[in-house]
């Protein structure tokens, strides 16, 4: 197969996709790079192997802030570089992925809440899809953006309303100081391929950025299915992927003070989904697949000067889903579901910070959003129009105490929601230590999603906002003993009480219908811990996240009924994951680990399988080397996942792989 | 190879252990009583099987998984008592479990059915499944569990009920068809025909024989209430209408008909369970059992004494009711069942 051929696929059909998986001839470059890699090592200098802006850098949760927000660093994207956003978080956060497994659509909630109250944001606009309110990470490349930054709770508010768990802040932002070219393919188990490539070209004042990615599998792992009789091994089938994206950023420096940049990220994918392990044994062939097609365009303008920061910024985003459901009851194709959904966003935001003395700082802000939907789903194309206005005060007091004001309003289809405040305060406890004391306050509003509200059947346009009444405290230790040992330590508690927590009901049997139905109260403690240091020759990194989460319909229906206390399905009890890296010499040695606890899948009081599905411990582990000239650099690694191969289930009778493998090779010229 | 083989190795410990020690509260043998089938949720895999000792009261959940150590699988949507076995179709797995009626260990398989509902018996060596999405019944043999062939309706299919040579089956659904699903499609079980259709009202949902041999059809009158539903009086041997009563609200939405023992009395659930007698022409205003359940799904009538079952599929994510009355409508019992109690086979 051509490498054009491979580059630029056939996208029209993904339902049999076999004829796409060939291998081809990447052996040879990595033959060539093994075979002159003893010259390499000559002038090998340690590092690992990144573009600028993926150099690794000590991370910790931003000082005196008052509330928790972490960044994602490039050390835990340098693990995940080639895969998805759902990876990336599961691995290195605390935040819940709910994953119908390899390929297939994954969710993330904070802090107990639902999907639909995490917003996702990319350059500053929320890609949640408006009918279903939530956004599929796993279709989020993390080759195409560079910095990832998790809000916790009320102080997602500044950039969104509505995200009563938190906010995904994801950034495609190039800093790259001259030309470079990086090019990255990984080949894994299961014919998985994964093309990924950046450019970066600058004159004085254009910067250009251009990112591609590429990815299939066909996903036909092997895994034992004890759902049907008699239990079998069998093959995965029906889950092939296919995504193939491009991200183009111009940013052009007016002055020294003012730039205007373009960024657009366009992206097709094509998923075919598996059926669950009950069903393998179903007649008719179903074939039940998905294309999506989205195009995200940001205009950015940008003024920073002394102390004012100006920016203006507008976005269309435009999606186009496809689902279709098929069955061949003898040669002839029924077509049981052909739903096509056409959405638009148009978005503007303009900004302003401003510094006035030391220590205070004033930020406002105006945000236009339109969202429009085309869909067979609905009667008619539908639309909601906001307008949000907001404005913050920080001020830091005897350079200890800082205090933290947020007023947002939101206009919605010309109804206005109640004011959401956020007030925070941070006290560093010790004068010369880097320890602090922080708690917030918000409320918060989330609307129901257009499907809510116009989904035929079943959909009620009475619905009423979910409304959260939101605290946070915590403490936090940042310190670097010396060279070879720094730390930080956070320790976060948090509790939140939804009303009118939206669910979907069964309306007599005819069909189910959302109603504001529970009083969700969610609370918890989360707590990290993370080591690092660095020698010439060896550096070390050590982190441990781990999440405590109760999250409980309180209603006064669920108490009449019974089932107040109990914990929501699908969000566990207890949910870890750690990471240890160990670099000597340009080898690295990277071991991370999920833990998973618990989860419920109905709401009855049993907690024996199949209500409740078991715990399970993932481990990964990769193995690397790097070599780095001045002009050139070359990372090849081997990565096994699910290590133990061991057999669980994310979601009830949903096939996992067992252990599996990835090597790939990273080539950078600059 | 190795996975193979340890998973084998872990299979026969697990095993081992549960013979070893067998959990005390499955009896090897099931005395009188009922099977309660549990739908689950659509795509979840969770539809599980209940059994009720009449005479001890005693309940067990999880029958199926505990006997079988497998699911019972996704949307179980039927039990059909036979012989010595009961068939349970598992419709959105598109299968057909046989167990033994007093084990409940299951006995075999059918596979490959596109959207099974119910299954109807025509003799020891053949019966029919009707089906949610295709337009055909499918021929089974039973006795054997395989495919024998396939009957094309140009419909799709629920209710299947036999009268002397001739089967009745209701086009409930307009899923997956582009007429109007508003007819009785009438097939020669000899020859495996269709052979007539009888013109109904909208969503025919579920038909019983009365003690005269007269046809009773309930229609619910449409997914998006496009007319009154109905009940109709059919005379099946000359396939004719005899009456039609129609229900005063459009919005209401009976389902679930079912008969005594004596074929005298009509019983239907319309948010409660209501009661009339054949020779009525009216809906009865007031229900016969009301205030029992949250949301009423299914209604069964023991044929030997007249004991009344409505199941109660309460919010769909918690463990449904099984409320059980006598023929006056007087609570005996409530059996807690698992998700979406629906479908009843009695075992006496």
């Amino acid at each position: 197969m051509s490498f054009f051929k491979f580059l630029f696929p056939d996208l029209s059909g993904v339902k049999s996709p076999e004829r796409f998986y060939h291998k081809y001839p990447v052996i040879i470059p990595l033959l060539i790079f093994l075979l002159t890699s003893n010259i390499l090592q000559a002038q090998m200098t340690f590092d690992t192997l990144q573009l600028q802006e993926m150099e690794i850098v000590s991370v910790k949760l931003e000082e005196n802030k008052t509330v928790k927000a972490t960044t994602i660093d490039s050390l835990e994207r340098s693990g995940f570089s080639q895969s998805n956003l759902a990876e990336l978080l599961e691995g290195s956060s605390v935040v819940f992925i709910k994953s119908y497994g390899r390929g297939g659509l994954a969710t993330a909630s904070f802090r107990g809440t639902a999907a639909s109250h995490t917003q996702v944001l990319w350059n500053g606009f929320q890609i949640s899809s408006p009918m279903l309110g939530q956004v599929d990470l796993s279709l989020v490349p993390n080759a195409f953006f560079d910095q990832a930054e998790l809000q916790y709770g009320g102080s997602s508010l500044e950039a969104i309303p509505g995200a009563l768990g938190g906010s995904i802040e994801l950034n495609t932002n190039s800093k790259a100081a001259g030309p470079t070219l990086s090019i990255s393919q990984m080949m894994g188990s299961f014919q998985t391929f994964i093309t990924t490539a950046a450019l970066n070209l600058r004159t004085k004042k254009l910067i250009s950025n251009t990112r591609f990615s590429f990815q299939s599998s066909k996903n036909d792992f092997d895994y034992y299915n004890n759902a049907i009789l008699p239990a079998e091994w069998m093959k995965q089938e029906d889950a092939s992927v296919r995504n193939i994206g491009f991200t183009q950023q111009f940013t052009y420096l007016i002055s020294d003070f003012q730039q205007i940049s373009f960024t657009t990220w366009n992206q097709w994918n094509d998923r075919n989904i598996p059926t669950t392990m009950t069903n393998v044994q179903q007649g008719g062939n179903p074939s039940e697949y998905q294309n999506n097609f989205s195009s995200r365009n940001v205009l950015s303008w940008n003024f920073n000067k002394s102390k004012t920061r100006i920016e203006a910024n507008a976005a269309w985003f435009h999606e186009k889903l496809l689902y279709f459901l098929e069955t061949f009851d003898e040669g002839s194709p029924d077509t049981l579901i052909d739903s096509r959904n056409t959405t638009n966003g148009y978005f503007a935001k303009a900004k302003l910070d401003r510094e006035f003395g030391k220590g205070f700082l004033f930020s406002a802000g105006l945000d236009l959003r339109i969202e429009k939907v085309s869909t067979s789903n609905y009667q008619g194309q539908k639309q909601r129009n906001s307008v949000g206005v907001y404005a913050r005060l920080e001020k830091m007091l005897w350079h200890r105490l800082s205090l933290d004001l947020l007023l947002r309003q939101e206009l919605t289809d010309g109804e206005f929601l109640p004011i959401m405040p956020f007030f925070g305060v941070n006290y560093q406890l010790l004068p010369n230590e880097d320890f602090n004391i922080r708690a917030s306050v918000s409320r918060n509003f989330h609307l129901p999603s257009l499907n809510d509200l116009y989904w035929i059947p079943g959909g009620n346009e009475d619905l009423k906002p979910e409304r959260a009444l939101e605290i946070e405290g915590g403490l936090n230790y940042s310190q670097i003993f010396n060279h070879f040992i720094s730390l930080d330590a956070d320790l976060s508690f948090f509790a939140s009480e939804i009303t009118d927590w939206i669910q979907w009901k069964p309306e007599s049997y005819q069909y189910w219908t959302p109603e504001n139905i529970a009083q969700v109260h969610a609370r918890g403690m989360e707590t990290s811990i993370h080591l690092n240091g660095k020698s010439k020759k060896i550096e070390y990194n050590f982190r441990v996240n781990y999440a405590f989460t109760q999250t409980t319909d309180e209603s006064e229906l669920a108490k009449e009924k019974g089932y107040a206390g109990q914990q929501l399905i699908y969000i566990p009890v207890h949910n870890a994951n750690g990471l240890v890296h160990f670099g000597y010499s340009g080898i690295y040695l990277r071991w991370t680990l999920n833990y998973t606890g618990e989860r419920k899948t109905t709401m009855n009081e049993s907690n024996r399988f199949p209500d409740v599905l078991p715990a399970y411990f993932l481990n990964d582990v990769s193995l690397g080397k790097v070599w780095k000239m001045k002009k050139f650099g070359l990372e090849v690694k081997g990565k096994v996942n699910n290590l133990f191969d061991v057999n669980y289930q994310a979601i009830l009778w949903r096939a996992m792989p067992g252990r599996n493998y990835e090597i790939s090779l990273r080539f950078l010229v600059n | 190879m190795r996975k193979v083989n340890l998973s084998v190795l872990l299979l026969l410990f697990v095993t081992a252990c549960h013979k070893d020690n067998p959990p005390s509260d499955i009896p090897d043998n099931l005395a009188d009583g009922i099977f309660i089938v549990n739908e689950g949720n659509f795509n979840s895999g969770n539809a599980s099987l209940t059994y009720f000792e009449t005479e001890t009261r005693k309940t067990t959940n999880q029958l199926f998984f505990k006997k079988n150590n497998a699911p019972l699988g996704d949307v179980a949507q039927s039990i059909t008592m036979h012989g010595e076995r009961a068939y349970i179709v598992v419709n959105n797995s598109g299968l057909i479990y046989v167990i033994n009626r007093r084990t409940a260990i299951n006995e075999g398989k059918i596979i490959d059915l596109v959207s099974p509902r119910q299954l109807l018996f025509i003799d020891e060596n053949k019966a029919y499944v009707s089906d949610l999405k295709s337009s055909k019944i499918t021929i089974i043999n039973p006795t054997e569990l395989n495919i024998l062939g396939k009957i094309e309706i140009g419909r799709t299919s629920e209710e299947m009920l036999k009268i002397g040579g001739e089967v009745f089956v209701a086009n409930w659904s307009s899923y997956n068809q582009a007429k109007i699903n508003n007819q009785i499609m009438v097939i020669n079980s000899l020859q495996d025909i269709l052979i007539d259709s009888i013109t109904v009202g909208i969503e025919p949902n579920s038909m019983e024989v009365d003690k005269n041999g007269m046809l009773w059809v309930l229609c619910s009158g449409g997914f998006e209430n496009t007319e009154n539903p109905s009940l109709w009086q059919i005379d099946p041997g000359e396939r004719k209408l005899i009456q039609k009563i129609e229900f005063p609200d459009i919005n209401s939405s009976p389902t679930a008909l079912e008969t005594n023992r004596e074929g005298e009395l009509l019983f239907f659930i319309d948010k409660a369970v209501f009661r009339m007698g054949i020779s009525e022409s009216e809906i009865p205003t007031q229900p016969f059992i009301q205030g029992f359940s949250e949301l009423p799904y299914q209604l069964s009538i023991n044929q030997q004494n007249n004991e009344i079952y409505l199941t109660d599929a309460l919010d769909y994510t918690r463990n449904g009711f099984v409320y059980r009355f006598n023929q006056e409508g007087q609570i005996l019992d409530t059996i807690t069942a698992g998700l979406i109690p629906g479908s009843i086979g009695f075992n006496y």
